[in-house]
């Protein structure tokens, strides 16, 4: 798990979906005032008015039943035209897709064939989704059987919402059966070595900091590895991974009776010495009140250097029942049956320590871990430890996946719909799919770039914008040189601003399809987090529907469809 | 509005336009004309006049360039109206992946109509445009004339005061041509009006009570029908057949008041008279054969 799992920040969110659909109305009542001003003169306003309570009933004012009636024929046309043929390959590949998997690390491992469940989920659904919104309406209109529906009391925003709901409909139906097979598939071919792995493993997170070489926060070391995902604490001095877990549920804990650490840290050797000799480290549990601080176990943890990332490491730490033992170093341990727990700091009766009443206060929980050996250091990210709460059933976890693709299928629907109202066919497709793709990969880049671009204490991108990237290109200079000052570079530097600015803008006219992504979670047996996952690509989902539906209709408002 | 007219044309043109905004075709110019309730109204015209274009922009199809349009006293573009309009195209486009009963019912849905009304007008529509033995068939297996029907019987699910029909007989047979004329006139019995485009200049002198001819998208004639092809300066008996006696003896009387004779002659039907009754008579007497010339390499003819 190398992502960041933040939750869903719905208020931001929300504000941030107004902001820009507050623009974006604005633009629209801008671009028809001027036309209304063009065609009516000295009645423009008047015009305008009447225009704007027209579109209003015309977006509210919607029958469900001819909506449903085109759904449903937006359904049956689906069905003749044989677009749940699509079913029938998918079952078809899953009918052989054995052959392929029969390899050793496929032996011992759920992984691939969860992968490959979804990934084939996805691609089939996403064409079958964005041909049925892309070609349907275009379709209609180069028929003229749509002429035949808008000559009745039709709204053209009923035309819209009927087809989005009938393309919804049967790429849903589809995806819900394919869905099926493919958890049918998984259970029955995943093999017994792996079948512990179908779960759903619910991780809490926490915050880090790192403390330096001194016991000083800090911000961790860089050993030199490309990948900044972790940083480094030094073994044999005061530097230490912080962890601490906030809003810890405490009762879910008590009930399981243990309370279940999982890490997956990396190490980093200045001396190689014996290479199958590990590198050891510690954890401590503090409670941040009292600061009673526990150590877990009398031995050290030990971490290969080369095996990091294979297995994940649990440590089951039971929360009571424990019983006292004297150790040999002169401090006083406590074991049990899975753990130890040793005593270090601070003031309890070892005779009936508790874990949650303990050392967790107000559901608070600061974890530290050390790395022991000299000259060796321990990579750490915020999620390379977490307390693993009690597992959710695989088909829990795999439901919310096939949820998040069904919310994807929605807003790719939506999408495609929408662009058929102003695009024939393979251009409202190329426009769709150009969208899924800069969702997919460039948003997240657009990102990262806005992100230097915009803050302050970073010295910006780094070899500057798109035109002063063509320049240095031109000129065959690296990205740190400086630019030479002169009035041609100034207008790029400007220009670029400008650009970045724009793309800052339009950014969130694209919706970011990462959030409907769950292979991660699925196939490496977690559960997939409401909050950072399923609602974030509800909310995606939901922002776009509404902008979506104003543009279609007003799209297909306005367009002659008899036109020449 | 006046209350008497369903619809009310003033001074409507529209331009057909290329990307650029060039105009491409000016398809109708300024044109003016009421359509009174209860009448048939034919639009006609060459191609390319602007009658279908007309037609469309009652609809809400295409939107004016200049003018106004008023129908049953809403604005084109209203949709409201359309509760009260049925419209056949000149092309029946309508989903041909659903079969008769299909779309009647999905037309009627459209209407907000409910479901054990949409079944009793589905019932009768099908009955009525002779479709019973191909309701349950796709209508892409439909021949034109029977998409023609069922594209009628669409335009009629809704019962509508005012009844758009496109070139209404274009791929019908004969038979279907009558029967169409026929459900027009029922139509206008029944108080509705009927506006109509068409090429076929017989069908609209047969059924239309008014005409408005176009040409190059401008109006050229208007009025009714029957005052528009009155000769005033004819006059024209008919009799039961006289003898030659007989009709020197008319001329005679003719000659005495001034007037001239121009033409005697035995009246003639129409060939679609003479087809109608052919196949009427085909299906009563299956066997007999009318001809009034013998078919090569016969010997009689009965």
């Amino acid at each position: 798990m190398f992502r960041e799992v933040l939750p869903f920040d719905i208020l931001g969110g929300f504000t941030l979906w107004l902001m820009t659909t507050a623009s974006l109305v604005g633009v629209i009542l801008g671009i028809a005032l001027l036309v209304s001003l063009v065609l009516h003169g000295g009645a423009f306003l008047g015009n305008f008015s009447r225009g704007t309570r027209e579109v209003l009933v015309d977006l509210v004012d919607v029958s469900p039943r001819r909506i449903g009636a085109i759904m449903q024929v937006t359904i049956k046309e689906s069905v003749r035209r044989k677009a749940l043929l699509v079913f029938v390959v998918f079952v078809i590949v899953f009918m052989f897709a054995n052959w392929f998997l029969g390899g050793d690390d496929e032996l011992s491992s759920a992984k691939p064939y969860i992968s490959t469940v979804l990934m084939a989920l996805n691609w089939m659904i996403i064409p079958v989704a964005l041909l049925l919104s892309c070609w349907g309406l275009p379709a209609d209109i180069k028929d003229r059987s749509l002429h035949t529906v808008v000559t009745k009391p039709v709204r053209r925003s009923e035309v819209l919402l009927g087809r989005m709901l009938g393309y919804c409909a049967v790429s849903l139906v589809m995806l819900a059966a394919m869905g099926a097979v493919g958890y049918v598939w998984i259970i029955r071919s995943v093999p017994e070595l792996a079948r512990d792995q179908l779960i759903g493993r619910v991780p809490q997170y926490g915050t880090l900091k790192y403390l330096g070489d001194d016991g000083v926060v800090g911000i961790g070391k860089n050993v030199g590895d490309m990948w900044e995902y972790r940083s480094f604490v030094s073994g044999g001095t005061k530097s230490c991974g912080v962890y601490t877990f906030e809003k810890i549920d405490t009762e879910a804990i008590r009930a399981a009776g243990v309370m279940r650490l999982e890490y997956k840290w990396e190490a980093f050797r200045t001396y190689k010495g014996d290479i199958e000799t590990p590198v050891r480290f510690r954890i401590y549990l503090i409670n941040p009140d009292t600061e009673l601080t526990v150590r877990i176990s009398t031995r050290d943890f030990e971490i290969q250097e080369f095996a990091v990332g294979s297995e994940d490491t649990v440590i089951d730490i039971p929360i009571a029942g424990i019983s006292p033992r004297p150790g040999a170093d002169g401090e006083f341990y406590v074991t049990a049956a899975g753990a130890d727990l040793a005593s270090v700091g601070g003031q309890f009766d070892p005779q009936h320590l508790n874990l949650v009443d303990d050392l967790i206060a107000d559901g608070k929980l600061i974890v530290r871990a050390y790395c022991v050996d000299n000259m060796q250091h321990i990579g750490m990210a915020r999620h390379d430890l977490f307390i693993r709460l009690p597992d959710r059933p695989f088909m829990v976890s795999y439901a919310k996946s096939v949820l998040n693709t069904a919310l994807m299928v929605i807003l790719i629907v939506v999408l495609g719909t929408t662009a058929s109202c102003f695009l024939k066919g393979p251009v409202a497709t190329i426009l769709t799919f150009g969208l899924i793709i800069l969702g997919q990969g460039l948003r997240e880049m657009m990102d990262d770039l806005l992100k230097q671009f915009y803050d302050k204490e970073s010295p910006g991108i780094l070899g500057g914008g798109p035109l002063e990237s063509a320049y240095r290109l031109l000129h065959q200079m690296n990205q740190q040189s400086e630019l030479p000052e002169n009035l041609g570079t100034q207008f790029i530097e400007n220009a670029d601003q400008g650009i970045m600015h724009t793309v800052g803008l339009t950014r969130n006219f694209f919706p970011n399809f990462n959030h409907f992504d769950t292979r991660e979670f699925l196939a490496n047996g977690f559960d997939i987090p409401f909050d950072a996952s399923v609602l974030a690509a509800l909310a995606v989902t939901a922002s776009f529907v509404l902008p979506c539906y104003v543009i279609g209709y007003l799209s297909l408002r306005f367009r002659e469809l008899e036109v020449k | 509005m006046s209350a008497d007219n369903v619809i009310e044309i003033r001074n409507l043109s529209k331009a057909y336009r290329d990307f650029w905004g060039r105009k491409k075709v000016q398809a109708v110019n300024s044109l003016t004309l009421d359509v009174k309730r209860g009448e048939v109204f034919g639009l006609l015209g060459p191609n390319g006049s602007g009658k279908t274009t007309t037609l469309k922009m009652l609809l809400g199809l295409l939107f004016p360039t200049a003018g106004s349009i008023s129908v049953l006293g809403r604005p084109a573009h209203d949709v409201e109206k359309n509760e009260k309009i049925g419209y056949l195209p000149e092309e029946s486009y309508l989903y041909r992946f659903l079969n008769a009963d299909e779309t009647l019912d999905f037309y009627g849905r459209l209407f907000n109509i409910s479901k054990s009304e949409r079944r009793k007008r589905r019932d009768f529509l099908i009955n009525e445009v002779g479709l019973q033995h191909a309701r349950r068939r796709q209508l892409k297996e439909y021949s034109k004339g029977m998409t023609r029907r069922i594209g009628l019987a669409q335009a009629l699910i809704n019962d509508p005061e005012l009844v758009l029909l496109d070139e209404p007989t274009s791929g019908l047979d004969p038979i279907g041509s009558n029967d169409m004329k026929v459900l027009i006139r029922k139509l206008k019995s029944q108080g509705k009006t009927v506006v109509m485009c068409s090429h076929l200049l017989a069908d609209v002198q047969d059924v239309c009570d008014r005409i408005a001819i176009l040409y190059a998208g401008e109006l050229k004639v208007l009025g009714g029908v029957h005052e528009l092809l009155e000769t005033q300066d004819e006059t024209r008996i008919l009799s039961s057949s006289l003898s030659d006696a007989a009709i020197a003896d008319v001329k005679a009387v003719l000659a005495r008041h001034g007037a001239e004779c121009k033409d005697v002659s035995h009246p003639t039907a129409t060939l679609e008279d003479l087809f109608l009754r052919t196949v009427k008579e085909s299906r009563d007497r299956p066997g007999r054969r009318i001809v009034t010339e013998t078919p090569p390499g016969s010997s009689q003819a009965s």
